[in-house]
């Protein structure tokens, strides 16, 4: 039992530590899940910030260049030129650009850029400005040209001259746009959108990676998961294995102690019985009377086939047997229920009468016993009787010291029985 | 036993679908599609090589920073169409998905890449364009020109010499040094520098005439304002196209003999960076520094170094790596556009039924710096120059 118990404690053991690890690796898996949410989750807020902040400059680019559209139509396509238009457009522009400016900044402040998309965009903020700049020389060479027209003090004959100048700039003005303006905004746009793509690209793989990186990971912890669910099985395995033979054993151990109860109760049987008849021995009458000595009366008998010697002599010690056993079996067949009967020597009988038995009754069943006992029996096919000798004792409490000293007094008057022929019942007188 | 044979099933089933995740992780969340992109250049000729260096360093960059694979290749000799087709062939073979070429003639490579448009590869033309008029067999299938817009490079450089020509007088002219007179890019420098000088004077010089003082008081009677002006209309203020052997030493020859022999000459405007390279070594050799406006086209070392002694007054700085990663962002964006159609057809059918055509400009300009001593140093010309120097600097390594 202590061993089965050994056992449940080591698979015990390895479940705990199963279920530690189990924790462990779940915990684990938390703590990465949520990394790479977490991760991932910036990578995309940080892009969608650069992407927002990027897009807007880029609209307010496409703004301010549908501004310049307008005053290049007004310089150049009006007889005569709208100088409030332009003025107003010349200011939407510079808003425009404040506002390009406010988000390309935002942009460069954010942190963690893609180098590459950075680089680019560094190229873009580069055109940006160079068409800032250009815009802001012909936006100039146009308010200077407009100056004289504007102000209030100047002559007739300057504002014609002002006028004819003005006149000749207006043709330049959609090839200066065209040559001069339109290329550097193009350069300045779709490198603002080539710095998207590229940023988003590297977002992407970035996510990607992570979340490429989780599933492996998972996949090995899984792994590892399967691994200790293999362990688990095979220690159950093992613990189920051990746990049948330790039932195997048990149940050999209990059969063998069976046996062992058995074996023993035999021999404790052998002990105080006669092999021969199956009748109580000398060593059990001394055991069931020793201790009624003292303070019971009893009628005891003590029967002794008469020339038994002759039988042996003649016929064999198996035919005494035999004999001895015939007489035995039917001794207990007819008085068993009566007396306690005992075998106490080869061919002497002892009866120990029941208490109810009265002494009249136990003096008839003497009689019976040596009626039965010298009888005729059917040997091996031969039929043999011999006659009996008794003797009877009505025991009173006292009498005996021992059982020894009982059976000595009863042998003494047995002997005085067979002394007188034999085929006597002598009765031991009490004192 | 059966719980633990039931949790040993799950979980393997649990980890072959994990590991499968995995695995097809790493096919499902591909990054962008690489197209592949041949660029044809134009010459490895010394004299122009940078320029081709930059277009290729340009479409390089744009190919590692959009995913695509590129593969930049120039023909051996730039006057030969047929080194040109071969490359033509070489990208077939190679199944790119579109091809960015410069080509070396305007209407004898259209065969060829008709046939490779056939085929499926979507042509772009860089640099130079071809001719697109069906009738004079053009080629309509070109996608888009990326490259100098070479007529603003004569334009922008046109209205700086006019200003310059105007402040000399009525007889003052400009002379124009042009590198080929076959090539498209440089007859429509020549066209724009021209065009626009003969405006841009006859507008200024009409006007002075009649603001002048003689005009406004009366004393010059308006029929001869009329004849005069229109004397200034029927001048051409570009005295002579002059075409070089395409080298520097020939524009330098050529330079001095136009310096010695017109002296109303004030102008010279160069096309190309061998003759800008030419023209500025004989200003300097003449000693007419400050009397003569050189005016160029590209720049270099050597070019920058004549721009900050005086020697050159200007040069039109063109942009050969925009003109390179354009061409292969606009393939990219061309290409993607495709793909994005053909997967969803139905929201992309036009209002009249047809299919709507990949959106990207059919012309791109990569624009022209005028740059001159004193705006060397703003950060648009230097963003141009430094890639030029990168490039250098990776040479000599």
């Amino acid at each position: 039992m202590a061993k089965k118990e050994k056992k449940s404690g080591y698979s015990g053991r390895a479940f705990v530590i199963a279920a530690v690890a189990l924790a462990v690796i779940s915990i684990l898996n938390m703590i990465m899940v949520y990394g790479t949410y977490r991760g991932t989750s910036e990578t995309y807020t940080r892009t969608s910030q650069e992407i927002n902040y990027i897009n807007k400059a880029n609209e307010e680019l496409m703004a301010a260049n549908e501004a310049v559209l307008r005053v290049v139509g007004d310089v150049g396509a009006k007889n005569e030129t709208d100088l409030d238009a332009i003025l107003a457009n010349i200011q939407e522009i510079h808003m425009r650009f404040q506002s390009i400016d406010y988000n390309l900044n935002q942009y460069e402040k954010l942190e963690n850029h893609d180098e590459k998309a950075f680089r680019r965009f560094q190229q873009a903020r580069i055109y940006v400005n160079a068409y800032h700049n250009k815009m802001y020389d012909y936006q100039g060479m146009l308010q200077g040209k407009m100056a004289p027209l504007i102000s209030g003090d100047t002559s007739d004959e300057k504002k014609a001259e002002a006028l004819k100048d003005l006149a000749v700039f207006k043709q330049s003005i959609p090839f200066i746009y065209e040559q001069e303006i339109e290329p550097l905004q193009t350069a300045a746009s779709q490198m603002m959108n080539a710095s998207v793509s590229i940023g988003s690209a590297a977002a992407n793989k970035r996510s990607a990676m992570t979340i490429r990186t989780l599933y492996l990971v998972l996949a090995v912890m899984f792994l590892i998961l399967l691994a200790g669910e293999i362990t688990l099985f095979l220690i159950a395995r093992y613990t189920r294995r051990a746990n049948e033979e330790i039932d195997r054993k048990t149940a050999q151990f209990a059969e063998a102690s069976s046996k062992l109860m058995r074996s023993r109760e035999k021999m404790e049987n052998i002990a105080v019985m006669n092999i021969l008849t199956g009748m109580k021995n000398r060593y059990a009458l001394d055991q069931d009377l020793a201790d009624r000595l003292a303070d019971e009366q009893f009628n005891i008998a003590v029967f002794d086939m008469d020339n038994f010697r002759s039988i042996n002599d003649m016929y064999g010690y198996e035919f005494g047997d035999e004999y001895l056993a015939q007489v035995a079996e039917r001794l207990r067949n007819e008085f068993g229920q009566h007396a306690e009967l005992y075998n106490i020597t080869g061919n002497e009988f002892c009866a120990v009468f029941n208490r109810e038995v009265s002494d009249s009754q136990a003096l008839h069943y003497v009689e019976g016993i040596v009626a039965c006992m010298a009888s005729p029996y059917t040997v091996f096919n031969l039929t043999v009787q011999l006659t009996v000798s008794a003797s009877t004792y009505h025991y009173v409490a006292g009498d005996c010291l021992n059982v020894n000293s009982l059976l000595v007094k009863m042998d003494n008057a047995l002997r005085n029985a067979k002394r007188q022929g034999g085929a006597q019942i002598h009765q031991v007188m009490n004192i | 036993m059966m719980r633990t044979g039931k949790r040993l099933r799950l979980a393997a089933c649990l980890a072959a679908c994990m590991l499968s995740a995995a695995s097809l992780s790493g096919c499902g969340k591909e990054e962008k599609k690489r197209y592949k992109i041949m660029v044809i250049g134009q010459s490895k000729e010394p004299q122009v090589a940078d320029y081709w260096k930059n277009v290729e360093k340009g479409a390089k960059d744009a190919a590692d920073e959009l995913g695509y694979e590129v593969t930049y290749l120039s023909p051996q000799d730039i006057t030969k169409v047929s080194d040109q087709e071969g490359l033509i062939d070489k990208a077939k073979q190679e199944g790119v998905d579109a091809i960015c070429i410069a080509p070396n003639n305007p209407t004898k490579l259209n065969a060829k890449l008709k046939a490779a448009s056939r085929s499926g590869i979507q042509i772009f033309t860089i640099d130079s364009d071809v001719t697109l008029d069906e009738k004079s067999d053009g080629f309509t299938e070109r996608r888009s020109y990326i490259g100098t817009n070479n007529e603003a490079v004569g334009g922008i450089a046109a209205r700086q010499a006019a200003a310059i020509l105007a402040k000399q007088g009525e007889t003052a002219r400009a002379v124009i040094i042009c590198h080929s007179s076959t090539q498209n890019s440089a007859t429509q420098r020549v066209n724009g520098f021209q065009d626009i000088l003969n405006t841009q004077i006859r507008s200024q010089l009409s006007i002075a005439v009649q603001n002048s003082e003689g005009v406004l008081n009366g004393t010059i009677p308006p029929e001869t304002v009329e004849t005069k002006i229109n004397s200034i209309k029927g001048t051409n203020y570009v005295s002579e196209i002059i075409y070089t052997d395409g080298t520097a030493k020939s524009a330098r020859e050529i330079a001095l003999k136009v310096m010695n022999e017109k002296p109303e000459v004030k102008v010279i405007f160069a096309t190309d960076e061998a003759a800008t390279e030419g023209v500025c070594m004989a200003v300097e050799e003449a000693g007419k520094k400050g009397s003569i406006s050189a005016i160029g086209v590209h720049c270099n070392d050597k070019i920058k170094k004549y721009l900050e002694k005086g020697v050159l007054t200007a040069t039109m700085m063109l942009n050969p790596y925009n003109v390179g990663y354009f061409a292969v962002f606009y393939a990219g964006s061309y290409l993607a556009d495709m793909e994005t159609i053909r997967d969803n057809k139905k929201d992309n059918i036009m209002e009249d039924g047809s299919v709507r055509e990949p959106s990207i400009p059919k012309t791109v300009d990569t624009g022209a710096l005028y740059v001159t001593s004193e705006n060397l140093k703003d950060e648009a010309v230097q963003l141009v120059l430094n890639q030029i120097a990168d490039q250098q600097d990776k040479d000599k390594e």
